[in-house]
């Protein structure tokens, strides 16, 4: 993400501008997979996130010509991913079930995980399908708005300025909110804490 | 080692969790797709209207030629609206002056005015503008 992108997004942003569809092709080259991440964890659906991902692309699309550059294009379509991710979670009555049959295999050479499934009892017993469930489920039982800061800080790494722009929140809300979820994640995941 | 960096480090293994391989390409043919299809279910107004934007734009007319013309449009339709209502008020007049209106003089205070044609008394009143009369008359 900090490494220098050729062409850089502001060009990209102003030749879709002019009409050249293949340089917004690009961007969604260049973020779907972020965008991907963000949607996915907040609705732990593939399904859904796909919709959505489509959604928010075509949105982009839509409403580049209003986009100023106030903004990185990076912020940009993350504010739109989230702000649409999370007007579909509260349409949405019902938890969908979750596949769990694709998880990347090389989490399994993740230290984190080859720790946190094989220190003590509970953790042995473990396998990745389980550890997988728990994780969403805890995911799922935090509010949106605690589910946000957790996906963008702790799974995608962004820093907390960063998330207090895409969310229009200001920096100690989004260690106050962070806190606050780590607090709830703590009770769900007990057992698989580390000692 | 804390406690919340331990939920930390479990909740960062879902970054594992990805699409399978080949996704993002065919997510990129699928956006496309979808691409192609809205913009041929556009309505024909919005797109005569972007084509004129672009049109437009060809010339680099610089915005305070837009506001220049607005202005002068702006002007136009003020005087022709302004001239169609002195031709109005003065065709009024000369109707007025051709058809003098007749009114009671003694319409009685929160009482009924009698109809003209039953009252006995009447006063003409010539809707002449006093402009119209010779300015000295010697």
């Amino acid at each position: 993400m900090n490494e220098p992108l050729d062409p850089p997004d502001n060009v990209l942003v102003a030749r879709t501008k002019e009409g050249d569809a293949s340089a917004f092709d690009e961007l969604v080259r260049r973020y779907s997979p972020r965008v991907y991440g963000l949607v996915y964890n907040m609705t732990s659906n593939h399904e859904e996130t796909n919709d959505l991902l489509q959604d928010v692309f075509l949105k982009a699309f839509r409403s580049i010509r209003g986009f100023r550059g106030d903004s990185s294009f990076y912020t940009w379509i993350h504010t739109i991913a989230m702000n649409m991710t999370i007007n579909f979670l509260k349409k949405r009555n019902r938890r969908r079930a979750m596949s769990l049959d694709d998880v990347d295999s090389h989490i399994e050479n993740d230290p984190d995980y080859i720790e946190a499934t094989a220190t003590s009892d509970p953790r042995r017993e473990a396998n990745l399908g389980e550890l997988q469930k728990r994780l969403n489920d805890a995911m799922q039982k935090l509010s949106h708005d605690h589910r946000a800061v957790v996906t963008m800080f702790d799974i995608q790494g962004m820093p907390h300025a960063e998330i207090a722009k895409i969310l229009g929140i200001s920096e100690g809300t989004v260690r106050s909110r962070l806190f606050y979820a780590h607090r709830q994640l703590q009770n769900y995941l007990e057992e698989f804490r580390g000692a | 080692m804390s406690e919340l960096s331990d939920i930390q480090k479990l909740i960062r293994l879902k970054r594992y969790e990805q699409p399978p391989e080949g996704y993002f390409d065919d997510f990129l043919f699928e956006f496309q797709r979808r691409q192609r299809a809205e913009m041929l279910k556009r309505p024909l107004w919005q797109i005569v209207w972007e084509r004129a934007n672009l049109w437009l734009e060809s010339f680099r007319v610089p915005a305070i030629a837009y506001a220049s013309i607005l202005v002068a449009a702006v002007g136009v339709t003020g005087v022709v609206v302004n001239s169609q209502n002195n031709a109005s008020a003065v065709s009024g007049g000369i109707a007025a002056v051709n058809n003098p209106v007749v009114v009671s003089p003694a319409a009685p205070v929160g009482g009924q005015v009698a109809p003209a044609s039953t009252s006995p008394h009447s006063y003409v009143l010539e809707k002449r503008p006093v402009s119209y009369d010779a300015p000295f008359s010697f």
